[in-house]
C-alpha cells in the first residue's frame, strides 16, 4: 500500500473513533468483573494488537528483517512512554513521583522492589534520594542545628575530613565497632513484564550516570510477572508499584505476591490513577480524558487503542476506598492513601506488621 | 497430626508461662495470610512454617496502637543521638527487628515522636499527681499550699525533659509545626488542667479559664528558660518559675484588691452626682 492510501486509511479510523469516544464517554460502568473481562480482552487486544504489527501493518517484510523491525517498533513505544506521560499529565506526572519518593521518605540501607517500574522513573529518584540522605549524613551530625550552640561538635567528630557515615551513626550506639559489614546497601530491584521498557530504562540509567559501579545503592533490572515475582519471601524492605496495578490480570494476587516478598515491617506503596470525587473538576477530568489522551496516543506515539484502554482502565479501577480495602483484604495493616491533585491520583500505603 | 497435637498441648502450658513476662519482637507480628490465593496451599503449612519457636501464639497479630506504642517508646532512646527524627525512629526499628522504612508509618515523623514523648511525660505526672492526691484524703499527707503544690508539680514535670533537654529546641519547633500544633495544644490544657485540678481548684466561673491560661504561660515561658539554663541542677528555672507564681498570686490579688476600690469609687460617684442635682434644684423628691 502507498503512503499516501495508508494515511487516508488512518483518518477514516480516527474519524471512526471520535465518534466512538463521545459514545463511550457517556457510558456508567457497572460491575468489576465485566470491567475485568473488558480488561483482559482489551489486553490480549493489546497484545495480539502488537503480535499482528509483528507482520508490520500493511507491509509485509523479509524474516531477516522481521526480528530488527519488531525490535524497532517496541523500542519506538517504549521510548515514547515518557513523553506521553509528559504530554498526558502536563508533567504533572513529575510532581507525583517526587512526592511518591517523599511519602516513602527511605533512608540509606532499604531495599526497595520497584514493579511495573520499567522505565525507572521511581528508581532513579530512589537512587538520588539515597544519596542525597547519605551526603546530608556525612555533612553533620545529626540534631546539629537545633542545639543552641550548633558549632559545638562531639568528640567522636574530631579530625578526619570524609568521615564515612558509619562513624556518625554507629560507633556511639555499638559497643563493637567490629566494622560495616552489618550495615545492610542500599538497592533497588527494578521488575518489569516489558524487556523493551527494561531497556529504555537502563539507557535512561547510563546517560543520567546513574550505572557507576563504585556508587550506592545497587540497580538491579528485573523481567518478571508482578502476579509470580521471582524473589524469595521476605526480602525487600519496600515495594513500589507506580501505574502498573491497573494494567494487571490478578489485583489480589499481585498484592499478594507483595505481601509475600516483604520482610515483616515492609512498606507496600502505590501510586494510581484513582476517582476525582469533586462534580466539576470530575466533568473538567472526564472531558479531557476521552477527547484529548487518546488523540494525544495516536499523534504521539501511533496508538490510540492503548491509551483508550488506558482511561478507559482509570474508570475501571476501583475508587480509594475500595482499593484500600482490597488492600487489607491482601493482609497488610495500617493501610492509609493520599489524594493527589484531587484524586486524579493517589498513593495507597500498607505495612506487613 | 496427633503427636503434632499432643506438642502443642505439652509446651503451650509451659510456654506460656515462659512468655507471661517477656514480650515478642515486633518482627513476628505478620503470619503469612494471603486469604485469597493461600485457600488452595494448605494454611496449616503456613501456620507451623511461621511458628519460628515452640509458642502457639507466635501468628497472632500485634495490634496496631500497640506497635506504634513500642516503636515510639524504643525511638526516645535514640532521640540524643538522632534527634526528634525519622532517622531515631527508623533505629528504633531496626532493634525491634523492622526495616527503616517502618518509620512511614508516622507520617509526621519527629513530630509524632515528640507528642508521644509529651503525653507519656504529662501522664506520668498527672498519676504522681492522683497518688498525692489521693494519699491527701486518706490522711497520710497533710494538703500543700497551691502555689507550693504548683511549683513542685512544674519542677517534676520540666525535670521529665532534662534528658532530652539539648534536643528539646527541636521538639518544640515541630510541636508548633500546623500538623502538629492542635495536638500540642490539646496536651498542654490538659497538662494544666490536671495541675489545677490536683491543687484544689475547683471554680466554676470565668477563673477556670483564666487560671489555666495563665499557668500555660508560666510552662511555657519555664520551658524555654529551661533550654538556656546552664546552672548547676537548672536553680534558675525554678528560681523562674516561682518568680512567675509570686506574679500570679500578685495579679490575683490585686484582682480582688481593686474590687472594693471600685465600690467605693462607684458610691462616691453617685454622691457626688446627688449632691450636684439638689443643689441645682434638679432634685424632685426631697422639696
Amino acid at each position: 500500500m502507498t503512503y499516501k492510501t495508508r494515511n487516508m486509511a488512518a483518518l477514516r479510523c480516527v474519524s471512526v473513533r471520535l465518534g466512538r469516544v463521545c459514545r463511550c464517554s457517556n457510558r456508567i460502568i457497572a460491575s468489576r468483573r465485566n470491567l475485568s473481562e473488558q480488561k483482559s480482552s482489551d489486553e490480549n487486544d493489546k497484545e495480539e494488537g502488537t503480535e499482528k504489527s509483528t507482520h508490520f501493518g500493511f507491509e509485509s517484510i523479509n524474516e531477516s528483517e522481521k526480528t530488527g523491525k519488531v525490535h524497532e517498533v517496541f523500542s519506538n513505544v517504549a521510548s515514547k512512554y515518557d513523553v506521553m506521560n509528559d504530554a498526558m499529565s502536563l508533567g504533572v506526572h513529575r510532581l507525583w513521583k517526587d512526592r511518591f519518593m517523599q511519602v516513602l521518605d527511605p533512608l540509606p540501607g532499604t531495599r526497595l522492589l520497584d514493579v511495573a517500574g520499567g522505565t525507572g522513573d521511581i528508581a532513579f529518584r530512589f537512587i538520588n534520594w539515597i544519596k542525597e540522605k547519605e551526603l546530608q549524613q556525612k555533612k553533620a551530625s545529626p540534631g546539629a542545628e537545633f542545639r543552641l550552640n550548633p558549632l559545638e561538635t562531639d568528640d567522636s567528630e574530631s579530625a578526619p575530613e570524609f568521615p564515612s557515615a558509619e562513624d556518625y551513626l554507629y560507633s556511639e550506639q555499638r559497643e563493637d565497632t567490629t566494622g560495616t559489614d552489618d550495615r545492610k546497601d542500599s538497592k533497588v530491584i527494578i521488575c518489569d513484564i516489558n524487556q523493551s521498557m527494561l531497556e529504555v530504562g537502563k539507557e535512561r540509567a547510563k546517560k543520567l550516570g546513574l550505572e557507576d559501579v563504585f556508587s550506592s545503592p545497587d540497580v538491579v533490572w528485573v523481567t518478571g510477572n508482578a502476579e509470580e515475582l521471582p524473589f524469595p519471601d521476605n526480602s525487600v524492605d519496600a515495594y513500589t508499584i507506580a501505574f502498573g496495578i491497573r494494567n494487571v490480570t490478578h489485583i489480589e494476587k499481585v498484592l499478594c505476591e507483595a505481601y509475600r516478598v516483604l520482610t515483616p515491617g515492609g512498606r507496600f506503596l502505590c501510586l494510581e490513577f484513582s476517582q476525582v470525587s469533586n462534580p466539576l473538576l470530575s466533568s473538567v477530568y472526564d472531558l479531557y480524558s476521552f477527547q484529548v489522551i487518546p488523540v494525544l496516543g495516536e499523534l504521539i506515539a501511533s496508538d490510540w487503542k492503548s491509551y483508550q484502554y488506558l482511561v478507559e482502565s482509570i474508570r475501571n479501577f476501583p475508587n480509594q476506598e475500595e482499593f484500600a480495602e482490597v488492600i487489607r483484604e491482601a493482609g497488610f495493616r495500617m493501610v492509609s492513601y493520599e489524594n493527589l491533585t484531587s484524586g486524579v491520583a493517589a498513593i495507597h500505603s500498607g505495612f506487613k506488621i | 497430626m496427633a503427636l503434632r497435637f499432643i506438642r502443642i498441648v505439652c509446651f503451650s502450658t509451659s510456654s506460656l508461662l515462659k512468655t507471661a513476662g517477656r514480650s515478642r519482637p515486633l518482627s513476628t507480628s505478620s503470619a503469612l495470610r494471603c486469604t485469597k490465593t493461600d485457600q488452595e496451599n494448605s494454611g496449616s503449612q503456613h501456620e507451623q512454617h511461621t511458628e519460628s519457636s515452640e509458642d502457639p501464639h507466635m501468628h497472632e497479630e500485634i495490634p496496631e496502637s500497640e506497635v506504634r506504642q513500642r516503636l515510639l517508646d524504643a525511638a526516645l532512646e535514640f532521640v540524643p543521638t538522632h534527634g526528634w527524627s525519622v532517622e531515631a525512629l527508623a533505629e528504633a526499628a531496626q532493634t525491634e527487628g523492622l526495616p527503616a522504612v517502618s518509620h512511614g508509618m508516622f507520617p509526621r515523623g519527629g513530630g509524632d515522636l515528640a507528642l508521644h514523648f509529651v503525653g507519656v511525660c504529662n501522664a506520668q505526672l498527672a498519676e504522681q499527681m492522683a497518688q498525692e492526691t489521693q494519699q491527701v484524703e486518706e490522711g497520710h499527707v497533710e494538703r500543700r499550699h497551691t502555689r507550693e503544690f504548683l511549683r513542685d508539680a512544674m519542677e517534676t514535670r520540666l525535670r521529665m525533659i532534662v534528658p532530652y533537654v539539648d534536643n528539646w529546641p527541636q521538639a518544640m519547633s515541630l510541636l508548633a509545626q500546623p500538623n502538629c500544633a492542635p495536638d500540642s495544644l490539646k496536651l498542654l490544657s490538659g497538662l494544666v488542667d490536671d495541675m489545677w485540678y490536683h491543687a484544689g481548684d475547683r471554680s466554676a466561673d470565668l477563673n477556670w479559664y483564666t487560671k489555666r491560661v495563665t499557668l500555660a504561660g508560666v510552662y511555657t515561658s519555664a520551658q524555654l528558660v529551661l533550654v538556656r539554663d546552664q546552672s548547676p541542677d537548672y536553680q534558675e528555672t525554678w528560681e523562674f518559675i516561682d518568680s512567675r507564681l509570686d506574679n500570679l498570686e500578685q495579679l490575683g490579688k490585686a484582682v480582688r484588691g481593686v474590687a472594693p476600690t471600685v465600690e467605693s469609687l462607684a458610691q462616691g460617684l453617685s454622691g457626688a452626682y446627688l449632691t450636684i442635682r439638689n443643689i441645682t434644684g434638679f432634685n424632685v423628691r426631697d422639696r
